[in-house]
């Protein structure tokens, strides 16, 4: 079942020339956010800046694994000390939805918030939530951001289950794509959800949401192109 | 637009009051609390939780899975979607196409010190068969291979808003033709890790929770799971009704909602002009009703705000269930479509000196003929999601 498409505002990903100062003026914010947040909401402000937008009216958010080093810094704070011992800031941003609720707190976005934390699914389930919400008249602009953070751990644990002998490589990234209505730099159409349960690519299994960078790629390009991620796939026209 | 928009048929529970709709309306009834000392789970924090009276090997041999082969989360969500399936008649061929959309916090967490403990100490130690259970996405795909729910499925997580979040976009889904059926609810199991977490927010109480009571001190954690079915299919029975829902933003502080509640209060007013209802005709509210100061404060200026001087019959089961974090959303729907299906609003368990300057919450379950029912659910990032249930 497809429905009408929406329009690409903007799309930006993260790299090594994003402006984080510029982006989360505050220090103290910035000091105390893990690296996936920190690079998600500097990704996801970056979006709306060169979208235009000062404030979305739903941000819809992907994780395949979620906060991996803040969870890791607790874990190791209760394995060796005991749970007494476990600190507030990580644990406040160790939720899944917490790129989400800090893109809302600096915009003031009071629309729908929603995180997928599924795995390889993540990035397909969070487009068919943007469709729905365009659809169903809820928002006119909808900031998606998608992403995974690597850690020493991740990677040990991909090297651990063999995944290199299988052209598996560990990534990590973040990538936002804003939508509307109509006037962008391109179409995202017929989203649809599909039951495909497998990785699209290998790599997936240990980046769950490269996918995204994917659709970044293909929304570089320019070129009208099916794009397919687990779980939902739609049409990028130019 | 049918009698109550999306169509419920069939709902399953499992909690600290019971396994199961039959148990958990006894308790309901009875005003019967489960919250208590840990028995099954292990932590250092000797404080009261709404624990599931089941240990994961009983649940393992009730559903006929493999022993140690499945973690808490997805034991107990498997309890719960089991009854939902049964209660709602899927047969095997319509769960094949049923969508899932389930929500967890804390996924595979309970077990993964189990991996990460020896890990810390050497990277080369540590069974990877836990590490590999510990994503979220993990328990959706458990329980759907173990009740044969073969249609789209996807796991959300937004912390304490996430079943009634997953609830909310299984009826989009209905709504705009993503999906005929859907099964959409939450699970989470207690562990050490979200103990400490919520320890260390100071926001844990040490004794049984008292919401909506002057001098509360804050929650009790509880577990448990709970999924609706809904369906577009309206050659099937209805059980009840999900009317209306919405998701706002506080937009204020990571855990903090701010004084007036305009999330909440942003909440509520969509989720009512969605099911075409105006505040008179919600009879009963199921706060969020945590009881931390913060929560119950800023909850109860967001229902004066958009009820003014008349007030619905309202209360906070939290004090029954603890905060069972993402099933919350769920099983409180679960409870509001019980009330309405047996003509009963439920009492505010633990309600000591209600709050000064306000109404008070239910004392006593209470009868009553209301069509409309309203739940909150109010999470961590000011995510705050309101679902309007309706008598069938």
């Amino acid at each position: 079942m497809s429905s009408g498409g929406m329009s690409i505002l903007s799309a930006t990903r993260y790299t090594e020339a994003t402006d984080i100062k510029g982006l989360i003026a505050d220090a103290g914010t910035r000091r105390r956010m893990s690296r996936l947040i920190k690079m998600g909401v500097a990704t996801g402000m970056d979006c709306l800046v060169k979208g235009g937008i000062g404030c979305p009216d739903a941000i819809v958010c992907a994780t395949g694994y979620g906060f991996l080093a803040d969870s890791e810094k607790l874990l190791g704070q209760m394995v060796s000390a005991g749970e007494e011992m476990m600190s507030p800031t990580p644990f406040m941003q160790s939720t899944f939805n917490s790129i989400g609720s800090s893109i809302a707190i600096m915009t003031g976005s009071q629309g729908a918030n929603m995180t997928f934390a599924d795995g390889w699914r993540s990035v397909g389930a969070a487009l068919v939530f943007c469709q729905m919400l365009i659809t169903s008249g809820e928002a006119e602009t909808v900031l998606l951001v998608a992403g995974d953070e690597l850690t020493p751990t991740l990677r040990t644990i991909v090297d651990r289950m063999g995944c290199a002998r299988h052209g598996i490589a560990a990534g990590e990234g973040v990538a936002a794509v804003l939508m509307g209505r109509e006037g962008g730099i391109g179409t995202i159409e017929e989203i649809c959800p599909t039951t495909e349960r497998w990785p699209i690519e290998k790599s997936d299994w240990a980046f769950p949401t490269a996918s995204a960078m994917r659709l970044l790629d293909a929304i570089e390009r320019k070129e009208t192109t099916t794009y397919e991620t687990t779980g939902a796939k739609c049409r990028i026209g130019f | 637009m049918a009698h109550g928009r999306v169509r419920i048929i069939g709902m399953g529970a499992v909690s600290a009051i019971g396994a199961g709709l039959d148990a958990t309306l006894e308790s309901l009834r009875a005003g019967r609390s489960g919250i208590g000392d840990m028995r099954h789970c292990v932590s250092h924090l000797g404080v009261p939780v709404g624990e599931v009276d089941l240990t994961d090997m009983e649940m393992a041999r009730e559903l006929g899975m493999e022993a140690g082969a499945h973690g808490r989360t997805t034991l107990l969500a498997t309890m719960a979607a089991r009854e939902a399936i049964e209660n709602a008649g899927l047969d095997t061929a319509s769960l094949g196409k049923t969508a899932l959309i389930s929500a967890t916090t804390t996924g595979g967490m309970r077990e993964t010190p189990l991996f990460y403990a020896p890990f810390a100490d050497d990277n080369g130690r540590g069974r990877l068969r836990h590490a590999w259970r510990h994503p979220t996405s993990n328990h959706t795909d458990e329980m759907a291979e173990a009740l044969g729910i073969g249609g789209w499925r996807t796991t959300i997580s937004t912390a304490c808003s996430s079943g009634a979040n997953a609830i909310m976009t299984g009826a989009m889904m209905i709504e705009t033709g993503m999906a005929e059926t859907v099964i959409a609810g939450g699970a989470d199991s207690l562990c050490a890790f979200t103990l400490g977490g919520f320890n260390s927010l100071k926001i844990l109480s040490g004794d049984a929770c008292h919401p909506l009571s002057e001098g509360r001190d804050g929650l009790n954690l509880g577990e448990g799971a709970a999924y609706i079915v809904m369906t577009a299919d309206d050659s099937r029975k209805a059980t009840g009704w999900l009317s209306g829902w919405s998701n706002a933003n506080d937009a204020h502080h990571q855990t903090a909602m701010s004084d007036e509640g305009r999330g909440c209060q942003k909440a509520m007013r969509e989720a009512m002009k969605r099911a075409k209802v105006t505040p008179a005709e919600i009879g009963y509210i199921n706060l969020h009703g945590t009881a931390t100061p913060n929560n119950d404060a800023t909850e109860m200026a967001a229902i004066e705000s958009v009820w003014g001087g008349e007030m619905p019959l309202f209360g906070s089961t939290k004090g029954l269930t603890g905060h069972t974090l993402a099933a919350a959303g769920a099983l409180e729907a679960v409870f509001c479509l019980l009330g309405l299906r047996e003509g009963v609003a439920w009492a505010s368990a633990g309600l000591t000196t209600p709050m000064a300057g306000h109404t008070s919450a239910l004392r006593e379950n209470k009868a009553t003929e209301s069509e409309y029912a309203l739940s909150n659910s109010l999470g961590f990032g000011g995510n705050c999601t309101v679902l309007i249930l309706r008598k069938a």
